[in-house]
């Protein structure tokens, strides 16, 4: 089976192709062009040195959130119209477990994935590694650095800070009460490598049922914090 | 600051000296009722930008975006929004990132969009021509 | 050759398959497709701007009202510019993908030129050279067709769209939104010379250029002061020296210009067309100057992809098509 796997959630974008569970081919791009002119692009280049073409996929494996609101769309529209046109199903992967997915997934390492969120919030989600794979303690979730720390420290754990809201967190997180490291670069943000292993063993749906999660805040969230702030 | 403007192209000139030394990733929230000058005066921020650009109502587009300066004005109109809900769905927050200017008429539609760094300039009409604008927040005008 | 169009430049979302640039087999516009169609029994909140839920279920809907399958698309064409870039983006980025797995031709269009186009479908014997005023949503512009894929701008709005003009003045009269039906309606019950508007001088380089922001403020203030003095505000009458004052500026220009080009064909094309004080306006003009007037149904005057389609096939027969790497754009010249 032949899955593209796209990322296009963070400020770089990336490609992969996989063949089964096994990597073919990863690209990533991070120049400040927009995903809308290096994604595709580069998804095609990939699979003609592979020999292949877009008509020869089996599968699309995608970001659907949290993330930056146009790069979403672009991931997700270019997912959209390769399922449409080909009659092949996609599969939505959350952004923040093919952060963990792409990270450092040693055995009995907690991992914790934010994405900053704005306004002392980031978006959220906890894992543990067994296995070499990632296993979900939360759902994704938008809170407050705050809260964050309360449940690190509950949890009683050292945590490997993954995504862009990662220096945030290390930044602001009491690291008197909770253990925390930064992952190095290259592992520390989502990419379509993670995409696509996040995707593995995971339902496809058809392109009309693949919808963004992006988890933005509600009307009342927004005003409370907005109250807060003045 | 108040400031009373006689006309159009009055209130045009302040938004040029009210602009020329914002910085990027100002968020100009502008409050005021239908023909007060809101994008007269965004006009005049557009020029005091350096921007050569037709500053024209966003109203149907919701944002018009003027590049070619040293940073990129975002015109926002939330006339046709319903509520702050809306504001995700049209890239508020990728635009809130991109270093330009961001001028929102109309920001009474979407109460908690803005995170209170943001600089209020205020309209009020006070006869046929004039009007008094209030700009609270922001560099010292030029 | 048929082609298969996306619109998604602001709150529209339509998918239409066009063939040969003429003729509309289908045109899926969201806002008009009944909900229970599209999904088949239980209907969800759907918002306007909603394009990335829709998009294939409109394209699905549009091969089968057309009876016709992937296979029989020749291109795809879309929307790339201006508009709101999240939601030209969705179109754009679909459309690329799929005429990459279709493994045929992509088409950018620009969504003005579309709006011009749609005159090619209302009708079939219309060809450039022609002068076309594009009154639509946020647009107020007078363009000069020299061919399908030539034109230029020969005067446009410096501040607000006509149609805008309608919608506020409507809402500090309190007819709601959108204001351009109600006061058309209310228009015709009153009489056109009950008050005196402003005439807007545009000042600068170009005569064709016009000005509706002053009419705005006009009607608001004229609205205030019957607030303020507690007089009764003659709705019918400010209708009525709105739709007269719009009418002048707008048929003027175009009339003016028509003269100017010495061109025979004028088309009218945008939803503020369906004003009937400027329809007729601008059927006295053409009659009297000996023009030909095109103005096309409502149903092809507000955003769709049909236009797009239509556009689209010329956009190809002149070599313009893109690759993967078709980016969308907030602004671009027409």
């Amino acid at each position: 089976m032949l899955t593209l796997a796209l990322e296009s959630s963070a400020k770089a974008a990336s490609a992969a192709v996989f063949e089964d569970e096994r990597m073919l081919a990863f690209s990533i791009q991070n120049a400040g062009l927009t995903h809308s002119r290096t994604l595709l692009p580069m998804a095609e280049d990939m699979l003609k040195n592979l020999g292949r073409t877009v008509r020869d996929l089996d599968r699309v494996a995608v970001s659907r959130g949290p993330g930056s609101f146009t790069g979403l769309r672009i991931g997700l529209a270019e997912a959209k119209g390769l399922c449409w046109a080909l009659q092949i199903p996609a599969v939505g992967v959350s952004t923040l477990e093919a952060m963990a997915c792409g990270g450092p997934v040693l055995d009995g390492q907690m991992l914790c994935c934010c994405m900053d969120a704005r306004r002392g919030q980031v978006y959220n989600a906890l894992f543990t590694v067994e296995g070499g794979k990632p296993v979900r303690l939360t759902e994704d979730r938008a809170i407050s650095v705050r809260e964050l720390e309360s449940e690190l420290v509950a949890r009683q754990e050292p945590w490997i800070l993954l995504g862009d809201g990662a220096e945030l967190c290390y930044n602001t997180l009491d690291r008197e009460q909770v253990t925390v490291f930064i992952a190095p670069e290259p592992l520390r943000v989502q990419n379509a490598r993670g995409v696509g292993l996040a995707a593995m063993g995971k339902e496809p749906v058809s392109a009309d049922a693949l919808l963004p999660a992006y988890l933005r805040l509600s009307q009342a969230e927004r005003e409370r914090l907005s109250k807060l702030e003045k | 600051m108040i400031y009373t403007t006689h006309s159009e192209q009055e209130t045009e000139a302040l938004g040029a000296r009210f602009a020329e030394k914002l910085p990027a990733g100002a968020v100009v929230a502008l409050y005021g009722d239908l023909g007060c000058g809101k994008t007269a005066f965004v006009r005049g921020m557009a020029r005091g930008m350096g921007l050569d650009a037709t500053v024209t109502s966003p109203t149907f587009t919701i944002v018009n975006e003027y590049e070619g300066g040293e940073k990129p004005l975002f015109h926002f109109d939330m006339y046709r929004l319903a509520g702050a809900e809306e504001l995700f769905d049209i890239g508020w927050e990728d635009y809130l990132a991109r270093g330009g200017v961001c001028a929102v008429e109309w920001s009474e539609n979407v109460p908690g969009a803005f995170e209170g760094d943001e600089i209020v300039v205020r309209f009020e009409k006070t006869g046929d021509s004039e009007r008094e604008i209030t700009i609270e927040g922001g560099p010292e005008l030029c | 050759m048929l082609i298969l169009s996306v619109e998604s430049s602001c709150d529209e979302t339509a998918v239409a398959l066009v063939e040969d640039g003429r003729k509309v087999l289908t045109d899926e516009i969201f806002s008009q497709v009944a909900l229970h169609k599209l999904y088949g029994g239980v209907v969800p909140e759907i918002a306007a701007r909603s394009h990335l839920e829709v998009v294939t279920l409109l394209a699905d809907r549009a091969l089968r009202t057309a009876g016709k399958t992937r296979a029989h698309i020749d291109a795809v064409a879309c929307t790339y510019a201006p508009g709101l870039i999240g939601a030209v983006l969705v179109g754009v980025n679909f459309a690329k993908s799929a005429a990459l797995a279709l493994g045929v031709p992509l088409i950018p269009v620009h969504h003005i030129r579309g709006h011009i186009a749609a005159n090619y479908l209302a009708y079939p014997e219309l060809e450039p050279p022609f002068l076309c005023l594009a009154i639509s949503g946020g647009n107020t512009m007078l363009v000069d067709v020299r061919d399908y894929t030539d034109m230029s701008i020969l005067g446009q709005t410096r501040d607000d769209a006509a149609g805008e003009c309608f919608d506020k003045s409507a809402r500090v009269m309190g007819l709601g939104y959108p204001g351009g039906k109600p006061i058309d309606d209310l228009s015709k019950q009153g009489d056109d010379h009950a008050y005196d508007l402003p005439r807007p001088a545009v000042h600068g380089d170009n005569p064709f250029d016009m000005s509706f922001s002053g009419l705005k403020t006009a009607v608001v203030n004229i609205a205030h002061h019957a607030q303020q003095t507690d007089e009764a505000l003659d709705k019918a009458g400010l209708a009525a020296s709105l739709c007269r004052a719009v009418s002048e500026s707008l048929v003027g220009r175009t009339m003016d210009a028509a003269k100017m080009l010495g061109c025979q064909n004028i088309a009218v094309a945008g939803g503020v067309a369906a004003n009937s004080r400027i329809r007729a306006d601008f059927e006295a003009a053409c009659k009297e100057a000996g023009k030909t007037l095109f103005v096309p149904p409502l149903r092809l005057c507000g955003d769709n992809a049909a236009m797009i389609g239509a556009q689209g096939y010329y956009e190809y027969l002149a070599g313009h098509t893109a690759g993967a790497d078709l980016n969308a754009y907030a602004t671009m010249e027409l």
